[in-house]
């Protein structure tokens, strides 16, 4: 009887093309984005604790920060920080939405050319949005 | 008790557009609908037509939508679907005739998956089969028990919108000799899955795995196929 020997295919042998890295790059902004709102909730809740906020300014500094009415705006490192946060988490939901609506697409668009036409118009669409929410985010 | 029974039909050389007809039958509980079906054809309308073979659950011939839900017809009995009854043929391949619908489609997709088994290494060394441990036969024991009755892929939304998409039948086929451990030709399936209408097109809805008579998990072995396409892992 032949041994069971382990099958592992090497990465150029196994169809890892740009559906596949689109599907595991879906995924993965999925859990970026649990990860981004538990950030958030937890610096909302340190700042509250310091400043003895109630829960409305809570979730108003976790998903919407305003930095001019945050207590801790104040710290130049601090308004970096949530800038960076806040664009990581734009281009994070952005990139997962955009894709998503590109597979409902395909789902109904099965020629090639009106396949290309989409995605080229939504990577188009997703660049021009993402620069400007960046522009309005960092002028902020 | 009387069975209602309503069902799809269409007659292209006749009819200009579809219609249900409504026939009223004494049925048991234990009946399966394809009992009434025949019933029908035998003792009220002889130009009903409809698919059937084995008539036990193994060819897949009769696969139908039954109360809105595909299942075989000689696997399902009145008391499973109650006494009003409608019958259609399956969704997303054409009708040709009543509920018998075009299965090319269906079949040309689950050909693009190689569905047979590809060895080009020379034979042991004794000249007889090609040996293999139980623990490497039960990895892909599920995805044998598949009849290709398309109850599956005619379940699928994404089917319907898009007959090019490979189909959860063709997949559960690619699973079958993708993680047979005999098989050479892993690599060449796995490019055709990767496909833009290959395994991408799945999106988890479960309407397969609810619609197989024979109780495949199809919605995990495509789950399988998308982890050995990211890890290569074929184990």
């Amino acid at each position: 009887m032949e041994t069971a020997k382990p099958r592992t295919l090497p990465l150029s042998k196994r169809g890892f093309n740009f559906e596949m890295i689109m599907w595991i790059f879906t995924r993965l902004t999925a859990l970026a984005m649990y990860g981004f709102i538990l950030a958030g909730l937890i610096g909302g809740l340190i700042v509250s604790a310091q400043t003895g906020a109630n829960l409305a300014d809570i979730l108003r500094w976790a998903f919407l920060p305003n930095l001019n009415e945050n207590p801790l705006g104040a710290y130049i490192w601090i308004t970096i920080l949530v800038k960076l946060m806040v664009i990581a988490f734009v281009l994070i939901v952005s990139g997962h939405g955009v894709h998503g609506v590109l597979e409902i697409l395909d789902d109904y668009f099965a020629g090639v050319v009106a396949r290309r036409w989409f995605r080229n118009g939504i990577i188009a669409y997703a660049l021009v949005v993402n620069a400007i929410a960046i522009y309005v985010i960092w002028a902020s | 008790m009387e069975v209602t029974l309503k069902i799809f039909r269409y007659n292209p050389e006749v009819d200009k557009k579809w219609h249900y007809e409504t026939y009223s039958i004494e049925a048991e509980e234990t009946d399966r609908i394809l009992d009434l079906l025949e019933k029908v054809k035998g003792h009220v309308d002889g130009t009903l037509s409809f698919r059937r073979s084995c008539a036990h659950g193994v060819c897949g011939s009769d696969a139908l939508r039954i109360n809105g839900r595909n299942y075989l017809a000689c696997k399902t009995l009145v008391r499973d679907v109650g006494h009003k009854i409608t019958v259609e043929p399956l969704l997303g391949l054409k009708v040709i005739k009543d509920l018998i619908v075009d299965m090319e489609p269906f079949f040309n997709n689950y050909k693009k998956v190689l569905p047979y088994f590809i060895n080009e290494s020379p034979l042991p060394a004794d000249g007889k089969e090609r040996l293999q441990s139980p623990e490497d036969r039960a990895r892909f024991d599920e995805t044998t028990k598949c009849i290709l009755c398309a109850a599956c892929t005619t379940s699928c939304p994404s089917y319907w919108g898009n007959e090019s998409y490979l189909g959860p039948a063709a997949l559960v086929t690619a699973h079958r000799f993708i993680f047979d451990s005999r098989d050479e030709a892993a690599s060449q399936r796995l490019e055709i899955l990767s496909e833009t209408n290959g395994v991408a097109r799945c999106h988890t809805i479960f309407n397969c795995t609810m619609a197989c008579p024979r109780d495949i998990k199809i919605t995990k072995a495509i789950g399988e196929l998308k982890m050995a396409m990211v890890t290569g892992k074929l184990d």
